[in-house]
């Protein structure tokens, strides 16, 4: 099952505001599950890399920290056209990737 | 000004609830000083914002709250409910408009010959049950997923809420008299906190007014992570000033939504919403 | 280490075009050295030297960073940093100064990546959210007070 991720993306003068929004429960595995009395499991995006027609532009590590659901915005030097793609990693193997063509 | 208001509101109020002499409430005067009395207390807001709940008090709260919308989490359940409703489509042109920006705003409405409120979320039900399908539950999930996709298709539609006989007037009354009604370990009313003291905390949640309050579901909420409907979140808020909460769909939250959608009739539907 | 090098020179090989291209683009395994260590520490100061190698960023102004004064919910508590009045941003690092671990997350840029990123983080209780930028090889800091409260009446 691959991560499911949005993708919204705008260029602007040459500059690209890129949003995604994942679809990931990102349990830190400090969350005490009231009903077995022990943490839920760590399940969360470890890895997340941003490229712009294939080359990578971001690259970054997350923590449990990082919100459930989680939304990342970043700004890439990036014309109408130029295709931006976000690709992810959980702590389980878990991955996701997206690809949109900028407006 | 705001004081005589003040206390016409709640006097007009306490004295229709105990009297049986329901023909002399008139809905739209209710609405109309509904909308006075709000526009009097906070005369910077404009009755059309209110849709946007307890955020117009806070520049600080409007702001995360415009970060959320920005890409907001409730976006997967939209399509999910668009696929959910087109799985089901030869079921629910049976029962409702096939152009699907045109189903949401006609909810709740009162229906003569069962002489009840019909909302939204019974009626998908009900169209299923009568085509032989299992009917979803009412709080979230499905329903809601359903719900969702339908506000979305008829966002900034305005509210419409008609009360055209005695028999809705008395579902009306019902409901405005639940709203006004004080309940539970705390003996407050809907109006005590969503009227009266509106704009205020309750410890660290601000009250949002009860003008508008309909507009945005079914809502996103922040602290659920997932979404929910109306009579979900009256049996929330009913749990948390220790009133014993009624079951969602029954007739005394459908009179209830009844009595709140009219209020907010003529402001436009922004569901689904994100709320914490 | 490897992660920083990785970017600097031999990031777009033939090999990533073709992935991106079969729409197969995932983070490589020599990309995905998760920071344990960093993640882990208690402390601000350990999650930096775990990070950067140092702890110590001068305050500065030119980091705009934007976080509620009061979180309407402390588990998606909306957070941008902008970075972008700063030239050469190498990257940029969120904490927590009071989560049990303060390292929340941690950016690196490309030269045609812009120093800024908005993001949800959660925070466990009233602290400060501290944005680290690396920019030509120094270390800035911006800081800021986020109130978390418990729920009222809404629950």
């Amino acid at each position: 099952m691959s991560i499911k991720i949005r993708m919204r993306g705008k260029s602007k003068a040459g500059i690209a505001e890129v949003k995604a929004l994942i679809k990931h429960p990102m349990e830190s595995g400090l969350r005490m599950d009231k009903k077995t009395g022990k943490p839920h499991p760590a399940k969360f995006i470890e890895t997340v890399e941003i490229a712009v027609n294939g080359k990578t532009a971001v690259n970054a590590q997350w923590s449990g920290a990082v919100s459930a659901n989680p939304y990342v915005s970043v700004k890439v030097n990036a014309n109408s056209g130029d295709e931006v793609s976000i690709a992810v990693i959980d702590n389980t193997g878990a991955k996701g990737s997206s690809t949109l063509k900028l407006k | 000004m705001k004081k005589t208001l003040l206390i016409a509101l709640s006097l007009g109020v306490s004295v229709l609830a105990t009297s049986s002499m329901a023909a002399t409430i008139d809905p739209e005067k209710d609405r109309q000083q509904f909308v006075d009395f709000f526009k009097a207390k906070n005369p910077n807001i404009t009755p059309e914002e209110y849709v946007n709940g307890a955020y117009v008090y806070s520049a600080d709260k409007m702001a995360q709250w415009e970060a959320a919308e920005e890409f907001p989490p409730y976006l997967d359940a939209i399509d999910e409910g668009e696929a959910l409703y087109n799985k089901d489509l030869a079921i629910y042109q049976l029962c409702f408009d096939s152009d699907v920006s045109k189903i949401r705003a006609k909810y709740p409405y009162f229906d003569e010959s069962t002489k009840q409120v019909v909302t939204l979320e019974g009626a998908i039900n009900k169209c299923r049950t009568d085509a032989g399908l299992k009917p979803y539950g009412w709080k979230k999930g499905p329903i809601a997923q359903i719900s969702a996709y339908l506000a979305d298709n008829a966002r900034g539609q305005k509210i419409d809420v008609k009360v055209e006989s005695d028999a809705a007037l008395a579902a009306y009354t019902a409901g405005r008299d639940f709203f006004n009604k004080p309940r539970g370990q705390f003996n407050l009313s809907c109006a005590k906190c969503h009227v009266d003291n509106s704009g205020r905390n309750a410890r660290s949640n601000t009250l949002s007014s009860a003008l508008g309050h309909t507009t945005h579901f079914p809502v996103f909420r922040a602290k659920w992570q997932n979404l929910g409907t109306l009579h979900r979140r009256y049996e929330g808020c009913q749990k948390n000033i220790r009133a014993q909460p009624y079951k969602p769909q029954s007739e005394t939250y459908r009179n209830l939504e009844f009595f709140q959608a009219y209020m907010s009739n003529g402001l436009e539907i922004n569901g689904p919403g994100y709320r914490e | 280490m490897k992660r920083r090098s990785f970017l600097k020179g031999t990031l777009a090989t033939g090999a990533t075009v073709v992935a991106v291209n079969a729409g197969l683009l995932t983070p490589t395994t020599v990309l995905a050295e998760w920071n344990s260590k960093a993640f882990s520490s208690k402390t601000t100061e350990d999650a930096l030297s775990s990070v950067f190698g140092s702890s110590t960023a001068t305050a500065s102004s030119d980091i705009k960073l934007k976080a509620p004064a009061i979180a309407e919910n402390g588990a998606v508590t909306p957070i941008t940093v902008d970075a972008t009045a700063i030239s050469g941003v190498e990257s940029i690092a969120i904490l927590g100064s009071k989560n049990p671990m303060p390292l929340v997350c941690e950016y690196t840029f490309a030269p045609a990546a812009l120093g800024f990123v908005s993001t949800r983080i959660k925070l466990g209780q009233t602290m400060n959210v501290v944005a680290i930028v690396k920019a030509d090889g120094k270390l800035l800091k911006a800081e800021q007070e986020v109130k978390v409260t418990i729920g009222g009446c809404g629950g």
